[in-house]
């Protein structure tokens, strides 16, 4: 493009050049505020001269980063001039330990970015491409109008419906569930695309989903990574199991794809997708059989062991173990014997891995796995999901009330999803919920009255949702779309509003972990750029022009300061668990919590009906399912190749993916499958193909890699860029999981229970 | 003793995060397409697992360096402790040591229209800190080393994958991956 | 400095601050009349209105930012030495942007609007000081050189050939195609 060429003659020669973007970002200070002509600088001779990095030149701010992933990381950010110039990790925390990620070092960018979203504008026609700017004011009044419309269309506000999930977990933004709630009763999407089949499996088990504190792992003996890839999603796990390997623990990694997790462990299993369930009962049958079950444990702790031992004992053997699940029978016995010897073992649960119908019944039987063993309540041992110790807070964002006289929902009303820390409703009316799972089959499907607007924050449905092509029928039928976005996403494209909001740099807010414990403030380190604004200041200002047209018609304050917002969240059990005084302690960088031990369970008082670890569960047994860990039955195949869409290290699902800093070193997706299978249809490497199921299509480049098992095809999700319609979704539908209602409101969602077929284009 | 600053490639800890790359550019903000640190799969013949393996390399600082020995300005300079340093102000762009690395370390800008390459950070060096992509790696994968008192091991000077070049003596040091037992269906 | 003069760079600040379709027209007209163009009486104000976002503001990514650090600065990351720049020649001029920092210094409004100022000092009564040529002349060559070529290039790239938009930023260029050929280049000190 010509532009490119005009850019290099027009930029001056770089002898009258301004100071280098180095010598700008060293805070090295210019020559006297009169002299605008900063090229008057001398540039010092030696290298070593006064360059020295200094900390003073810089404002520090701590941060949090509030994405979706294991390690939210303590961020120290360095400002200067009001302008962020670098962050990294902070010290303090033995977990950050100085380094974010990736992803997490692009941040600058994300700020920075031109390609922002700076204002408030409108779409005259979804995916039209025609955009207006409005002032906040406008939009407050259009989205104010329609909501007053419906409710006086219908009575009530059921027709307004909010999907957000977990783009930003700073806990002030549950304040968008707030606002819904100080509209009136709404239609909320619960429930959670994530790992909800495994926490009701642990809560069945053990009565809460509670893991060990990640570091130490260090102490245990024996590590199995089953279906999780920490090198790719929560890299600074792997220095523990780098250690603990050190120590002279055996890792062995469990795992469909053979990834960069499995490549640093002592052994890696490909088993067939959705048979973990069979592998882990057969490594149990094993070790009954061998005598090597922690009796002590199953019997004065543990409910149901005798029942469950005789189901191993008539139906398991490890020879039907190795043929669901692919792995040799004497493997399995080896690491089986192997795991019941060593002292203590824990097991790491993978989030994908309990994406299949029968995510649940694996987990039940991993976690059989480690109780039988006597590995619950070590330091060092257990079964590692995940928790929310330390998610303690008053979520006064996210507790409104309704307006007087609102009407609403009449029925059973559940969980709103994992995080809801509200504790039942004891109003007769409540929420409308439905699945955030089938979101296109949810919006398409409510009737009396229809979803007719709907509020979308903290979440990118077309990148995340399933069966696309249902997804854009949905969004057509309703009336309103408001997206409240950073960058242009697919769903911003399908919207009629979209409204700026802040990135954690511009808002006050706090962070807690759902795998280790360390808690960090996110302080405001800038101004929010151009007319962004948080998601509770939005709250604000719809609740003022909400009032303004129809007084008492929304509760939420109408004045909110995110700073204040943030103390309100605090409260003495936070204090305590971390030992402070006061929330602004954590100005000085994060804080670990003050843990009894660092296994969860130590005492052995289980959260389960028993007060203990429940082989059999009656509970789960009411809730429809089986009341021991029994094999369940994967998803059966609908197509030849098996499709697996698990997440890319490059990325939070579609954030960071589409920024240039990323695409420098990821510059488009790609589907891997197997050189043999690529042989059998003519594919060569780096071809273009066609991949294609009953949901839809997607033409994408090919590798070739024996990573990849026969028969599979594995696709990272949520790349997205210019000029490039790539979407998973187009692949995937939104069949169930077995559980999750239990504790999420909604049961999951069969992410890597998919099947297509591939062919040259 | 004069230090011999250098950076350690443990390859058996790297998981290939690109947390480095994307810590130097976090801090120097480079050109689009400008990288200086890179995180360079290895081919299937050296570790046979595709993008299972990893070098992360910038400047690999030798004892000999090509780019100073043919730069017609003196835009570079080798410190005491082994760092060299590229002093953009007075780069003139020529490409003789665009040319002449064997490493391909100093890339050309076309913004600012000369070359530029990692200098180890020296600023943050000079301030007792780690440079960034050091200070960044999750695993400790990528390490500040002082080759004057490093202890021998197992570490390499030419693993398979990177340039012989016996001239330049390049400081960067290698441990090599491993390969698990593979249980396959 | 004659009024004329002022008043096109006036009315191309207000085009390119413009907010809404509404003041599009107000100021493409005003830019019309400077330059002897013609605006075609049919025109289509939201669709001008519409291009306008498309290549300045958003919400998907634009291909013409307004800020001066998208073009000179490494990566086109906004907040960058050419904001800080544009920020201290209004402190030298006694002004500042509001609420400093939350819109980027080097937006191409501001700094037309600066131009203003420096212009009318330059055009006052009593001969113009030292300063303010120097200031000028900086502005003009090594901070404006540097970035409206390659805005006036992206945006004619994008925009439509015949459309309000293209007559802007013509007149834009023209102004400053002047500007630059009248103003001798400030001397090395």
């Amino acid at each position: 493009m010509t532009g490119q060429a005009t850019r290099e003659e027009d930029c001056m020669s770089q002898k009258t050049r301004a100071l280098s973007r180095r010598q700008f970002l060293k805070g090295i200070s210019m020559a006297g505020a009169a002299s605008l002509l900063p090229l008057r600088l001398l540039m010092p001779y030696s290298a070593e001269a006064a360059t020295a990095f200094r900390e003073q030149d810089f404002q520090i701010f701590r941060n949090a980063c509030p994405r979706n992933c294991y390690d939210t990381c303590s961020i120290k950010t360095y400002v200067k001039d009001g302008v962020v110039q670098f962050i990294e990790g902070a010290q303090e925390s033995t977990f950050t330990q100085g380094g974010l990620c990736v992803k997490g070092y692009a941040y600058p960018r994300r700020v920075y970015s031109p390609d922002r979203i700076k204002y408030p504008m409108v779409q005259d026609g979804r995916r039209s491409g025609n955009w207006r700017r409005v002032t906040w004011d406008e939009a407050m009044d259009r989205i104010a109008g329609k909501i007053l419309e419906i409710k006086e269309k219908d009575g009530s506000l059921l027709g307004l419906g909010l999907t957000k999930y977990s783009g930003n977990f700073g806990i002030t933004n549950y304040g968008v569930e707030g606002m819904m709630s100080s509209l009136g009763y709404t239609t909320r999407f619960v429930g959670t695309p994530c790992w909800p089949a495994g926490i009701d499996a642990q809560n069945y088990d053990l009565g809460d989903m509670w893991c060990n504190d990640p570091e130490d792992m260090v102490k245990s003996r024996y590590v199995i990574i089953w279906g999780a890839n920490p090198a790719w999603c929560s890299v600074h796990s792997m220095k523990y199991v780098n250690e603990a390997k050190r120590r002279g623990a055996k890792v062995v990694v469990i795992d469909p794809i053979f990834t960069q997790t499995a490549a640093k462990g002592d052994v890696y299993w490909q088993p067939e997708a959705s048979s973990d369930g069979a592998l882990a009962l057969g490594m149990a049958r094993h070790i009954l059989d061998l005598g090597l079950v922690d009796s002590d444990f199953v019997n004065n702790h543990a409910k149901g062991f005798a029942e469950f031992a005789a189901y191993l004992r008539e139906n398991v053997t490890v020879e039907w173990a190795s043929g669901l699940s692919g792995i040799p029978a004497e493997q399995i016995r080896e690491v089986a014997e192997e795991f019941a010897n060593a002292d203590p073992a824990t097991i790491w649960i993978g989030y994908g891995m309990q994406r299949h119908t029968n995510g649940g019944a694996s987990v039940r039987a991993i976690d059989a796995l480690v109780a039988m063993t006597g590995n619950v309540g070590k330091e060092g041992g257990g079964a590692r999901y995940g928790h929310l110790r330390t998610w303690g807070f008053n979520y006064h964002a996210l507790l409104q009330k309704q307006p007087e006289g609102s009407l609403g929902f009449v029925g059973a009303a559940g969980p709103k999803g994992e995080f809801d820390f509200t504790k039942g409703e004891a109003a007769s009316f409540t929420d409308r919920t439905v699945n955030i799972n089938k979101t296109a089959q949810a919006i398409l499907d409510a009737k009396d009255p229809a979803l007719k607007m709907l509020w979308v924050s903290c979440k990118n449905p077309f990148a995340q949702d399933f069966d696309r092509p249902k997804l854009e029928r949905a969004f057509d039928t309703l009336e309103m779309v408001v997206s409240v976005e950073q960058f242009f996403t697919e769903t911003v494209n399908n919207s009629d509003i979209v409204l700026p909001v802040t990135t954690l740099f511009e808002e006050w807010t706090v962070n807690a972990s759902y795998w280790h414990y360390w808690v960090g403030i996110n302080e405001q380190a800038i101004k929010p750029m151009y007319e962004t604004k948080s998601n509770i200041e939005i709250a604000a200002l719809l609740s003022k022009k909400m009032n303004q047209l129809a007084p008492g018609s929304c509760t939420f304050p109408q004045d909110i300061d995110t700073r204040e917002w943030l103390e309100k969240e605090f409260n003495q059990g936070i204090y305590d668990y971390l030992g402070i005084k006061h929330w602004t302690d954590l100005k000085n960088g994060p804080v670990k919590a003050k843990l009894a031990s660092s296994a969860s369970w130590s005492d052995k008082k289980f959260g389960t009906p028993s007060g203990q670890y429940e082989f059999h569960s009656d509970l789960c047994q009411q809730n429809g399912h089986d009341a021991l860990p029994r094999y369940k039955e994967g998803r059966k195949s609908f197509d030849e190749f098996r499709l697996l869409t698990p997440h890319t290290k490059f990325g939070l699902h579609s954030q960071f993916v589409n920024f240039d800093w990323m695409q420098e070193f990821n510059k488009e997706p790609f589907l891997y499958m197997h050189p043999d299978d690529a042989r059998d249809k003519k594919i060569a490497d780096l071809d273009m193909v066609r991949v294609f199921n009953k949901v839809g299509e997607l033409k994408i480049k090919v590798k070739l890699t024996s990573n990849v098992a026969k028969k599979s095809l594995v696709i990272y999700e949520a790349w997205f860029g210019q000029g490039n319609d790539f979407n998973v979704q187009n692949l995937v539908d939104d069949e169930s999981a077995d559980m999750g209602a239990y504790k999420t409101g909604a049961p999951g969602v069969a992410i890597h229970g998919q099947f297509a077929n591939v062919e040259r284009v | 003793m004069k230090k011999k600053y250098a950076f350690l490639v443990d390859s058996d800890k790297c998981i290939g995060c690109f947390t480095c790359a994307m810590a130097c550019r976090n801090y120097y903000h480079q050109e689009k397409g400008v990288v200086w640190r890179h995180v360079y799969p290895l081919n299937e013949e050296i570790y046979p697992h595709r993008e299972r393996a990893f070098f992360s390399l910038a400047c690999n600082h030798c004892e000999n360096p090509a780019c100073l020995n043919v730069c017609p300005v003196e835009a570079y300079t080798k410190r005491e402790d082994g760092v060299v340093v590229h002093h953009q102000e007075k780069c003139i762009g020529c490409g003789n040591c665009i040319r002449s690395c064997p490493y391909g370390a100093p890339v050309y800008n076309p913004v600012e229209k000369r070359a530029e390459k990692c200098s180890f950070c020296h600023e943050r060096l000079d301030a007792g800190l780690l440079p960034a992509c050091v200070q960044s790696c999750p695993t400790g994968a990528l390490k500040l080393v002082d080759l004057a008192t490093m202890e021998p091991g197992n570490h390499v000077q030419f693993p398979p994958g990177f340039p012989k070049n016996d001239k330049v003596n390049s400081s960067t040091r290698f441990i090599m991956p491993k390969v698990p037992t593979m249980v396959r269906r | 400095m004659n009024d004329a003069n002022i008043a096109c760079i006036e009315s191309l600040r207000d085009f390119f601050s413009a907010s809404n379709a509404m003041e599009l027209e107000d100021a493409a007209v005003r830019i019309a009349g400077s330059v002897d163009a013609v605006i075609p009486p049919d025109t289509d104000w939201t669709a001008v209105e519409y291009e306008f976002n498309r290549l300045f503001v958003g919400p998907a990514a634009v291909p013409a930012p307004l800020h001066a650090s998208a073009y000179c600065e490494s990566d086109r990351a906004l907040m960058g030495t050419a904001a800080l720049e544009a920020r201290r020649l209004y402190h030298q001029l006694g002004l500042a942007v509001p609420r400093e920092g939350v819109i980027p210094d080097d937006h191409l409004a501001f700094e037309l609007e600066a131009m203003i100022v420096l212009k009318s000092a330059l055009g006052a009564d009593a001969p113009p000081s030292e300063d303010a040529k120097a200031l000028h002349a900086w502005f003009v060559h090594e901070h404006l050189a540097r970035w409206l070529g390659p805005f006036i290039l992206a945006t004619r790239a994008h925009a439509s050939a015949d459309g309000v938009t293209a007559m802007a930023v013509d007149a834009l260029a023209a102004w400053f195609d002047k500007e630059l050929n009248t103003t001798a280049a400030p001397l090395p000190e």
